[in-house]
């Protein structure tokens, strides 16, 4: 039976890449092409153009049933595209585009969560370890030119706190168990997790706070969680505690963040986003003691993350055909 | 588990074993073994009870005295060359680390007198450090270090470390806790040791002559090997010319072992992407100021494979379960081979 909205026989899908962010995020044609060959049943029934920095975005948009992108001019859809059914945001925070209030009636937005998973992991267990081996510490006292021993006890039964026990959040749990760490955690409905020892709710953080030997933020930007991590929070944390954070910069307050350093009760911090990026030369960041930076590369395969996240889109375009609904659907009201 | 036959001429056993324990204050308060350190020990292993005496001693204040009567000493650097003159009673010497270089060659060591080391006791610390050190090379942390020290943003992506190759150069307790974990985030293991075979954990043991040979086929490189004259420029321009381009490596093993001004030259050739390298005090061991600020290496303090209490507990255990064995005339474990030098 034909209804009024029901799906054409094939889909036009737009690719929209930004060049600043380099060739790991290129959803290039052919990167494409092997996923779609991936999905064979779904490959055959899209169209597929590409766009980058919004070159073809004018001319292709109106055409468009899905696009597939990270920044474009959003605020002009509705007008823009009347097919569109559905925008996949190729990252995770996708606070960038908040507020929501610019998704046009009917359409759904997705975002990357999951794709990180198994780097987060990985990048989890090495924060963990490197915060409880006192590493911050050790590069600042190379530079220098110290050489101090700095010892720590092992890290099986030390306490990992996680904010945010979503995708990435428990991924690195994942990777604290296996490290033979307890793992608390806060998330928003409180809910259980498979590898999380005791699951705080979002009022609870002051416990996670005094309890945990590693914290580690894994929240989305939110207005709940910009300026979260502040001086009363670092008052909280344990004595030689240290804090990772692998969600977005404006959860911590960083003169806070600076004055926790520079007073040496924490053990150190690892720090993987920043606001703004990149962090400008002249951030007091930089040469802070006992912080180790890395510059927003810590959870993105730098081979897998395409086809990973293509994977996910391909899924979707299934569920699209087949009147499914959609996975990493975000909750525009949540803003994640 | 290497062991050695206790020697019959020591073997009339009186109803108590008399033990020195000598201290040295260079290495730090930590590490002191105290009365009070010797009686918690003792409560976890009830066999000896009643049958042993101790005297104590730091920086050899009354060595001479109390060693002449010992039968056991118990310590880590002590006039090594005059043991055999001074000490007739004495059979066994149980160090209180895993090491022995500092006490090569072993010529001064009288046949009679079996000396044991501290092998296992930095369990499972040492295999949390390495593995760290292992994960820090995949992700690239000594290059993002050096970036961060001039204020340089530059991304970095890695691949995941699973399927990854992590080759232990010299597989012991240290390399196979490593092992154990990095196998656990699924890398595949390859090693090397002084005999060929098949290792549980590790699957693939190589004799140490086939080093060559699989050094391609590693993406990490972990030297664990100890000191001796046969490993001391192991790691030289030949070795790490035939690592993979973009390979890193992570070495725990006493300086000497790697070639310092080869590793320094590869890292700034960007040939190795880079090394995290456990150095020893340089005020007692100097190293090349240069390699403080050689780009994409990261030195560790010698102290993330140690922690000293927990560390000092498994000394003394392993101490104890010796000491059971020498008062009921059993092999004792941890043996050096004098001839090996470990």
């Amino acid at each position: 039976m034909l209804v009024p909205d029901a799906l054409p026989r094939t889909l036009n899908v737009l690719v929209e890449n930004e060049s600043t962010l380099g060739p790991v995020f290129e959803i290039d044609p052919e990167r494409f092409a092997a996923a779609r060959a991936r999905h064979a049943g779904v490959g055959d029934r899209i169209r597929v153009s590409f766009s980058t920095d919004c070159d073809r975005f004018g001319s292709e948009i109106g055409n468009a049933d899905v696009l597939i992108g990270w920044n474009f001019p959003y605020r002009k859809l509705g007008d823009a595209a009347p097919r569109l059914r559905w925008v996949h945001l190729t990252g995770a925070g996708v606070n960038h585009l908040a507020p929501f209030d610019w998704i046009p009636p009917g359409v759904v937005v997705t975002n990357n969560r999951g794709v990180h998973a198994s780097k987060a992991e990985e990048f989890g267990a090495l924060a963990a370890l490197m915060i409880v081996n006192r590493v911050p510490r050790i590069v600042t006292q190379q530079w220098r030119q110290e050489w101090r021993l700095l010892y720590s006890p092992s890290i099986t039964g030390m306490t990992a706190g996680i904010v945010g026990v979503g995708n990435m959040g428990g991924a690195v749990a994942s990777a604290c168990k296996k490290l033979g760490m307890r793992v608390i955690g806060t998330r928003r409905g409180g809910a259980t997790h498979p590898q999380v020892d005791r699951m705080l709710g979002p009022g609870e953080l002051d416990t996670l706070l005094a309890e945990s030997d590693v914290i580690f933020l894994c929240t989305p930007l939110t207005p709940e969680t910009r300026g979260l991590i502040g001086a009363n929070q670092f008052a909280r944390m344990k004595d030689g505690a240290g804090l990772v954070n692998i969600a977005r910069g404006a959860v911590i307050d960083n003169v806070s963040l600076c004055a926790a350093l520079a007073g040496g009760r924490l053990s150190g911090a690892i720090l993987d986003v920043f606001d703004p990026e990149p962090l400008p030369a002249d951030s007091p960041l930089w040469n802070a003691p006992n912080v180790i930076i890395t510059p927003h590369c810590s959870s993105d395969d730098a081979d897998a993350y395409v086809p990973k996240t293509l994977d996910l889109i391909f899924e979707n375009l299934r569920r699209l055909f087949t009147g499914e609904a959609l996975v990493a659907a975000i909750d525009p009201d949540l803003g994640y | 588990m290497r062991v050695a036959t206790f020697r019959a001429g020591s073997s009339a056993m009186t109803s108590q074993l008399c033990v020195h324990v000598e201290n040295v204050s260079s290495i730090g308060p930590l590490f002191a073994i105290t009365p009070d350190m010797m009686a918690r020990a003792e409560a976890r292993h009830p066999g000896v009870h009643g049958r042993w005496t101790a005297t104590y001693g730091t920086d050899l204040d009354g060595f001479e005295r109390h060693v002449a009567a010992a039968d056991a000493l118990l310590g880590w650097q002590f006039p090594h060359l005059q043991v055999a003159k001074l000490a007739p009673k004495l059979s066994w010497i149980q160090l209180t680390g895993a090491g022995v270089d500092h006490l090569l060659p072993l010529d001064w060591l009288p046949p009679h007198i079996t000396l044991t080391n501290a092998k296992g006791a930095h369990k499972p610390k040492i295999g949390e450090a390495l593995f760290m050190a292992v994960l820090m090379i995949n992700n690239f942390i000594p290059a993002l270090a050096h970036q961060q020290r001039q204020n340089r943003w530059n991304q970095l992506f890695c691949t995941g470390i699973a399927g990854k190759t992590l080759l232990v150069v010299g597989l012991g307790e240290a390399g196979g806790s490593a092992a154990a974990l990095a196998k656990r985030f699924g890398m595949t293991l390859l090693a090397t040791s002084r005999h060929a075979r098949t290792d549980p954990e590790v699957g693939e043991v190589h004799a140490a002559d086939r080093l060559h040979a699989l050094l391609p086929r590693a993406d990490v490189v972990l030297v664990t090997v100890p000191l001796t004259p046969d490993t001391l420029g192991l790691i030289g321009a030949t070795e790490i010319g035939l690592m993979k381009t973009g390979a890193g490596l992570v070495n725990l093993s006493r300086h000497g072992v790697v070639d310092d001004d080869a590793l320094m030259t590869a890292l700034r050739a960007e040939q190795l992407s880079g090394c995290v390298y456990d150095l020893e005090d340089p005020a007692h061991r100097p190293f090349d100021p240069a390699m403080w600020t050689c780009p994409n290496l990261i030195l560790l303090p010698h102290s993330q494979t140690n922690d000293p209490g927990k560390f000092m507990e498994n000394v003394l255990d392993v101490f104890f379960e010796n000491l059971l064995r020498r008062l009921d005339n059993r092999p004792l474990s941890n043996a050096v081979d004098p001839r090996l030098g470990y």
